[in-house]
């Protein structure tokens, strides 16, 4: 009786009103880029903030190619896609990631490639100085998950695995948390990948200073060009739990079932309803196949 | 208690009362499946013979109805669009969406601009919605004017209207008729004030004979057929 794609065909989604505040999840929520087809400034040169606030700007991008649909970028309603060239960005008005206060990055994104010299990263960059690096592969062939600014300040030491061949090309969800303790405390971090929690190491160099979040995928101060699709990108203001960080991964792979507002479906009367869960639920929840009361 | 609840009950009600694992048996099964039938039916319809098996509708479909278009004359709603400059808005008057509205309406829009805009620039749409004409948020009037916000400031202003959708500019000359899908709204109300703000690069054109923005509503229906 449902439309099988409800859940997954963003023209159900209220785009006036996408965000349901209702939820839990979307509590201290402040900025969230999510490309969908026809909504919220695709195939433009505005990325449209769903929360109304902070819209941002395709820097070296075409509209015309850099938004990509669905079968492009799977699982997602449709993707930014980034190239390791032409320092392709999307900038924003600075967003100050609190250094005594918690947050949450959460982004989505898909690898195109992960090389030994700098092309596989993305980044969030503070002017063009510091930088917030992930994926950032060194010189010295260390994979980091994560870090800030140059190669000696960083947050998470080497990973423990390399993720190069688990993640190019593989849609994967991150989040990084600040529990809003310590800043350059490795242990007020933690950081997930596809809801499941990763390592962190200890930091490293002299990391004192949070960034002022206002590019994605581009760090002039290294050349570092994230090359791949970006469907979404989500700043909170609050520190998200485990669990929360699970129901986010969750909701991604779902078509966020709940934390986007939609159409409501058509309702049935009582007496169709009723015909319907007699016919249908109960019968087939009694394991019968003889009731034939529905049309 | 709906009659969902009612049936759940009398179902579950039945099956506490089968015997110890009789509920396992078929037969036993499409008994109290037939029996909790039986009785919904007799509390829907009363005693037998109750009206043919219902055909219930298998499929939601959508038909359009009558469009409605704002554009400067001879439409449902004003709006005089023609020379409103880059990073400048217009408001048209107030449209009244009908006593019962459609849930969802696709907004199109058909533009001529008097240069060459800006590829991938854009020409943003938001409303306000209301239970009566006239003014409503954002300090919209509900009458066809420019549109400044409070106070000169329309980007602060326009975040208290619902964001409606960009149409997309091509970087086609003028003379050329931009046509394009801005979004499938969702009115909140009956009453709608349109607020148009170009930022397309480019002004719109000096004639309004190409300008119009359409809102078609897209009617449910539930049915049995495909």
């Amino acid at each position: 009786m449902f439309e099988p794609d409800y859940f997954r065909d963003p023209s159900w989604v209220d785009w006036g009103c996408p965000i349901n505040w209702g939820s839990g999840l979307n509590r201290n929520l402040a900025l969230w880029y999510l490309a969908a087809p026809n909504a919220m400034g695709w195939g433009s040169n505005k990325v449209r903030d769903l929360c109304r606030k902070n819209d941002g700007t395709l820097t070296n991008m075409t509209p015309g190619t850099s938004w990509i649909g669905p079968l492009s970028a799977r699982g997602s309603f449709g993707a930014l896609k980034f190239a390791s060239a032409a320092a392709m960005e999307v900038s924003f008005s600075s967003f100050v990631l609190a250094e005594t206060s918690p947050w949450t990055v959460w982004w989505r994104s898909t690898l195109t490639s992960y090389g030994d010299s700098f092309p596989g990263e993305w980044s969030l960059k503070t002017g063009q100085a510091t930088g917030f690096i992930v994926f950032h592969n060194t010189a010295d062939s260390s994979y980091r998950p994560l870090s800030f600014g140059s190669d000696s300040n960083f947050v998470t030491q080497k990973a423990s695995t390399d993720w190069s061949s688990s993640i190019v090309g593989v849609p994967q969800t991150y989040a990084l948390t600040f529990d809003g303790a310590s800043i350059s405390t490795a242990g007020s971090y933690a950081l997930y990948r596809n809801g499941n929690a990763e390592t962190i190491g200890a930091t490293g160099g002299g990391f004192a200073s949070v960034p002022n979040v206002s590019h994605l995928g581009y760090a002039s101060a290294n050349s570092t060009e994230f090359d791949g699709n970006l469907p979404e990108f989500r700043i909170l203001t609050r520190c998200l739990s485990a669990r929360e960080v699970a129901a986010y991964h969750a909701e991604a792979i779902a078509g966020y079932p709940t934390v986007l507002n939609r159409v409501p479906l058509p309702r049935l009367s009582p007496e169709q309803s009723a015909a319907a869960i007699i016919g249908r639920g109960l019968t087939r929840s009694l394991g019968l196949s003889r009731l034939s009361l529905v049309g | 208690m709906t009659p969902l609840e009612l049936a759940r009950d009398i179902v579950a009600a039945f099956i506490a009362k089968s015997g110890v694992r009789e509920w396992q048996d078929a037969e036993t099964r499409a008994a109290i499946a037939d029996a909790t039938v039986d009785l919904v039916m007799r509390i829907l319809y009363g005693p037998p013979p109750w009206p043919d098996p219902m055909a219930l509708p298998d499929y939601f479909k959508v038909e359009p109805g009558t469009a409605k278009t704002i554009k400067s004359s001879s439409g449902d709603a004003a709006i005089t669009l023609t020379s409103v400059a880059n990073a400048a808005a217009r408001q048209a008057a107030t449209l009244d969406l009908g006593a019962n509205w459609a849930r969802r309406w696709r907004l199109e829009v058909e533009y001529e601009l008097a240069a060459t805009p800006t590829a991938g620039n854009t020409i943003s749409h938001l409303g306000s919605w209301q239970n009566a004409s006239g003014g409503g948020q954002g300090n919209t009037s509900g009458s066809d004017a420019a549109y400044t916000g409070y106070s000169s400031n329309i980007d602060a202003s326009i975040k208290q209207l619902e964001f409606l959708g960009d149409f997309v500019c091509t970087a086609q000359a003028t003379a050329t008729v931009q046509k394009g899908l801005v979004g499938v709204i969702v009115p909140k109300a009956r009453y709608l004030n349109l607020v148009v703000y170009n930022n397309s690069g480019a002004a719109f054109h000096s004639s309004a004979t190409n300008i119009v923005i359409r809102l078609t509503p897209l009617e449910d229906l539930v049915q049995d057929a495909v």
